[in-house]
């Protein structure tokens, strides 16, 4: 299944697109960049001149697409012929989607890697810089938080994508999630009162990770450390994954 | 071996909340059969097909397939050795027709289906710029390609061209004569029976008749028409000597005695009547088809 998943993905030109978009789009934020401070040189490096963003915004719309689209196709059908349980469609999906997430990281690093030989070469990559490590060294670990945080991502796109037929409603209610739920939370947590030691533990607080690690300051807005933080996107990834499991093999076809 | 049941239903029903839309279904499929599925709109028949294949679990009863339970948790024997093609051809529009067969079958197998199916010239081509006619061989291609033992399909004549619609019977019953089972659903009954074995006519989820089509015939009643230059006059006639005639426009009676036709040409010679021609006919699968279904609609009716 996971061959066959491959198969597809090699002949959607989403895929591509994507990739060149990731690319454009570094390449956008690296132009505007060069006449920051060096400072602000140093942060965009860090995070891959927005690359990672790019990639959580990728990673939901080919996510939606990659479940929602053998629904809207009638290929489900197909599919379901060829396996014991649907289960193994969905986690062939998922599987596949991670690689790509992966890979779109690896791409994002590489570009900001070319970008810095290109436009950017007085970036010191071996100086200090957060955490007492290098600037090279902080890109690596943005990198690994944001593909740990994709994770929640993709599980709940998943979630939500196993729910309809239509690519375009998920994607926007994914995203939606995603860049409003951080608010949101915070807001929750203002005013949560007693309730802030279970409230807290909420899946659109751990969209924060990435922020807390590059800022700190963001300790006061989630109420966890970045410890929780991580170990709760991982309950909640793992948490979101099972439900859509649960409700792309109950659907009916 | 030939006629041993591939497939077994046993009083399967299926709800869908209150709604029946099968009830104590019971049927078998011999194994190279070609088994034609009929009813209007509605009957349960893709219903019927989903559960076979598993994709649907029936209500209760039992799908026994080569001897083992189908159900949707359960369902090795479609995995291995089923084609289907249910509703309309499910297709990746981003995918050319020669991938979408790569998906369930080797690079050989597919080549030889495409030939035989005559797919070549658009094989090579996107599914989105399919006709109707070229996704329904498409689809009818990728249940094939594996050369399973038992094919499902769903109004697989949809779309084709009456050329297409022939290389298909062909195929169809060259499969069939090499063991493969099918079950066919159409609405062209003329074109199935070309090619059936058996019959399963079903309404409101139920089974009315499951029969081998000689068997059809054998039981269809067989009726003699007279053609005359005035047949309306010739049936006033017959009627107030108190012939029975089938209803309609022609003179079409169903022979009950021996000697009954001299009588009733006697009748029409001795009243000048000039006689044109005189033919057995037997209503073709179509008829009976339509008057089980209005007999079926009128006892419900009634009750």
């Amino acid at each position: 299944m996971i061959k066959q998943e491959l198969f597809k993905l090699r002949y959607q030109k989403s895929l591509w697109a994507a990739a060149g978009v990731l690319i454009m789009l570094m390449l956008f934020v690296a132009g505007f960049t060069l006449t920051a401070t060096y400072s602000d040189q140093q942060f965009y490096f860090s995070v891959a001149y927005s690359g990672f963003q790019w990639v959580s915004i990728l990673m939901i719309i080919l996510s939606a697409t990659c479940v929602t689209m053998e629904f809207a196709y009638g290929t489900i059908k197909q599919l379901a012929l060829q396996v014991r349980s649907r289960n193994q469609i969905y986690f062939a999906k998922w599987l596949v989607m991670v690689g790509v997430s992966v890979c779109l990281h690896g791409l994002a690093i590489l570009t900001t890697m070319l970008i810095q030989l290109g436009l950017n070469q007085h970036l010191e990559l071996k100086s200090n810089y957060l955490y007492h490590q290098s600037l090279l060294h902080n890109l690596v670990a943005n990198a690994e938080l944001d593909l740990y945080g994709n994770l929640l991502i993709i599980g709940l796109v998943f979630c939500l994508a196993s729910l309809g037929r239509n690519s375009g409603v998920t994607i926007a209610v994914s995203l939606a999630v995603c860049f409003f739920g951080e608010g949101l939370s915070a807001m929750v947590l203002q005013v949560a009162g007693p309730l802030t030691g279970i409230l807290r533990w909420n899946p659109l607080n751990m969209l924060n990770l990435q922020n807390e690690y590059g800022n700190p300051a963001y300790r006061h807005m989630t109420h966890l450390t970045l410890t929780q933080l991580a170990v709760g996107n991982g309950m909640w990834a793992i948490g979101f994954i099972a439900l859509g499991a649960i409700i792309f093999s109950k659907r009916q076809l | 071996m030939q006629n041993e049941p591939l497939v077994q239903i046993k009083h399967l029903s299926k709800r869908f909340g209150r709604k029946v839309i099968l009830h104590d279904v019971s049927l078998t499929l011999p194994m190279g059969h070609i088994v034609g599925l009929i009813g209007p709109n509605g009957a349960g028949k893709t219903t019927l097909m989903k559960i076979m294949i598993g994709l649907l679990n029936g209500t209760t009863g039992q799908v026994i397939l080569a001897g083992k339970n189908v159900t949707a948790q359960q369902h090795q024997f479609i995995q291995e050795s089923a084609g289907a093609l249910i509703e309309s051809p499910a297709l990746y529009p981003f995918l050319t027709g020669w991938q979408h067969l790569q998906l369930y079958g080797s690079a050989a197998e597919s080549q030889t289906i495409v030939d035989t199916m005559g797919m070549a010239s658009y094989i090579q081509r996107r599914a989105r710029d399919y006709s109707l006619g070229m996704k329904q061989k498409l689809g009818i291609a990728m249940a094939l390609v594996k050369r399973p033992r038992l094919v499902i399909l769903d109004e697989p004549m949809n779309g084709l061209d009456p050329q297409s619609v022939q290389a298909f019977r062909q195929l169809i019953q060259h499969l069939a004569q090499a063991g493969t089972t099918f079950l066919i659903s159409s609405h062209q009954i003329s074109e199935l029976e070309k090619i059936l074995d058996d019959v399963i006519v079903i309404d409101q989820g139920q089974v009315l008749l499951q029969a081998s089509l000689a068997q059809i015939r054998q039981d269809r009643p067989t009726e003699i028409v007279v053609k005359t230059t005035d047949d309306r006059r010739a049936r006033q006639l017959l009627l107030t000597r108190q012939v029975t005639l089938v209803a309609g426009a022609d003179v079409r009676f169903q022979p009950t005695a021996y000697g009954q036709l001299n009588d009733i040409l006697r009748i029409l010679v001795n009243a000048n009547l000039p006689i044109l021609t005189v033919h057995e006919s037997q209503p073709d699968l179509e008829t009976t088809v339509l008057t089980l279904l209005t007999h079926h609609e009128e006892e419900n009716n009634y009750d």
